[in-house]
């Protein structure tokens, strides 16, 4: 009676145990990785970002002495997510649908399944890549490389027509105020 | 007796002399210098002075952050104004974005060189049938409002006898040159733009339009070294080496083409060097701050005011600060600077 009550209750545990094995694995799939590409601190030097990152799997020399270095980061597996849902969704119906029974009888047997799903989603999750350039001395300069070749011809903003009122206010005489405002209005096309 | 007392005042005296020559060069406690610039060949000074090592040799540890945006740039440069590290030491910045940060935003921050300008590389883009200034009356003349472009464009009307009141104004980016229809009616007659943007446009636009002026004789577009006055203040000698520096780079990179076009290829990429060559031939390497500088901020100041970018009339001497250069460059600084 007591060898069965024993074999009994570790039957179950197993089950138990066995029936969260591939939730557990999804869950912990689920939390690993970056949610968003890492961005260490500007200024870090290149071993704490090794540190944190691993070995950059490719460094590529900079005309000015600086280096750009691509990092390979494990991305968060949304994959794994869903995973943990699935999995504790086809337990609930085997119980639902046999009354509990199943969990005795059925559960074990999809367990295992479930679980060489779960491991082989926790062995292969998404991977990104992130650059990041160092200055000649080693510190962490920017996210990315550096931009391509352009020249610019960056615009100032103009002035709100209130601001442009108020600025020429200082012309006290009248027609010396309208050629202000039409001058300013002129010159940043305001109808 | 006397001898040795002499020679023991004398080492002391050399040991005294050094260690305060070694301490007003070294003024910053590592010479880690950050600078933050824009990816144009009218930095090639500095493109050199870096691969070439002329700031090592001064003693300064140079980085150079790039960054594709002016605005951007200055958003992070501004966010260093109460003496944070990390958000650059220097900018290198086009002469109406440093006016406007000064004036509106951050009166601490100062202008110690120009390092290059350029009149060449602004053009204006005319369709056939608009030979000169006074064709473009009424007309609609598009340009980026705001930018060293618009500026041109106004100091060439006025030059004419004329201002933006006698032009209809269109606020357009550079690219839109390219999809422009020079035969359409109710299109602009004329494009102020940066190049490559002009050669470009008549590239494809062919005999319907043509190169009606460039910005020389009415102006030029610069790149400027500025700082904060606290920086200048908390690290004697660094602006002054860093100018020696940049000097140095200058001269090695108007001679040195083929070099500043592989540094251009190297760090920012691209096969196509066609606008680095362009910028590089049309680009006048300064260093320094002299009196076409000076009337040439004359002439923006009076712009701005006009545009309402200035609340008061531009002032050069709170503006430049023109010490560092006048000890690291004495012969680059014209009279006209306070």
């Amino acid at each position: 009676m007591i060898q069965q009550l024993a074999l009994l209750a570790t039957t179950f545990a197993v089950l138990v145990c066995s029936g969260g094995c591939s939730t557990a694995i999804y869950y912990a799939a689920s939390r690993a990785g970056h949610e968003t590409p890492p961005q260490p601190h500007l200024g870090l030097t290149r071993d704490k970002v090794d540190a944190e990152l691993g070995k950059p799997i490719a460094v590529t020399m900079l005309p000015d002495g600086g280096q750009i270095a691509t990092y390979r980061y494990r991305q968060r597996d949304p994959k794994a997510k869903e995973g943990v849902g699935t999995s504790v969704g086809i337990h609930v119906a085997i119980g639902y649908l046999t009354k509990g029974y199943g969990w005795l009888l059925i559960s074990p047997l999809v367990e295992p399944v479930l679980m060489g799903f779960a491991i082989h989603t926790a062995a292969h999750p998404p991977h990104g890549e992130v650059q990041f350039t160092f200055s000649p001395d080693g510190q962490l300069l920017d996210y990315g490389g550096p931009p391509s070749y352009g020249p610019d011809d960056p615009a100032v903003e103009p002035p709100s027509v209130g601001a442009i009122r108020e600025g020429c206010r200082s012309y006290a005489e009248e027609h010396a105020y309208v050629q202000c405002v039409t001058r300013r209005f002129a010159i940043w096309r305001i109808d | 007796m006397t001898s040795t007392i002499g020679s023991r005042a004398l080492s002391v005296a050399l040991v005294a002399l050094l260690w305060c020559s070694a301490a007003a060069e070294a003024g910053d406690e590592d010479g880690k210098v950050l600078v933050l610039a824009q990816p144009l060949a009218r930095a090639d000074a500095l493109w050199m002075a870096q691969s070439k090592e002329f700031f090592k040799a001064e003693g300064l540890a140079v980085s150079v952050r790039w960054m594709a945006g002016g605005a951007d740039m200055l958003g992070v440069f501004g966010q260093g104004r109460d003496g944070g590290r990390g958000f650059g030491d220097f900018v290198v910045v086009s002469e109406v974005s440093a006016v406007s940060f000064w004036q509106s935003l951050h009166p601490d921050f100062v202008v110690i060189a120009a390092l290059a300008r350029d009149a060449q590389g602004y053009v204006g883009i005319a369709k056939a049938g608009i030979d000169d200034a006074h064709a473009l009356g009424t007309k609609p003349v598009a340009t980026r409002l705001g930018s060293t472009s618009a500026w041109l464009l106004g100091e060439y009307l006025r030059a004419h006898g004329m201002s933006e009141r006698d032009v209809e104004l269109k606020n357009e980016s550079p690219e839109a040159i390219l999809t422009w229809d020079p035969g359409a009616a109710d299109g602009a007659a004329a494009f102020f733009v940066r190049e490559p943007y002009g050669a470009r446009a008549l590239a494809k636009h062919g005999d319907r339009v043509h190169l009606l002026t460039t910005a020389r004789g009415y102006g030029h577009g610069y790149l400027l070294l500025g700082t904060w006055k606290r920086y200048l203040e908390g690290h004697p000698g660094v602006a002054e080496r860093l100018l020696r520096g940049l000097d140095r780079g200058r001269v090695y990179a108007a001679d040195h083409k083929d070099e500043v076009v592989e540094f251009a290829r190297g760090m920012f990429g691209g096969d196509d060097t066609r606008a680095v060559e362009a910028d590089f031939a049309s680009s006048d390497r300064v260093a320094g701050l002299d009196r076409i500088t000076f009337e040439d901020f004359q002439k923006l100041g009076g712009w701005m005011m006009e545009a309402g970018l200035l609340k008061a009339p531009f002032d050069p001497s709170a503006f430049f600060d023109p010490a560092p250069l006048r000890t690291s460059l004495p012969d680059r600084v014209a009279p006209e600077f306070p």
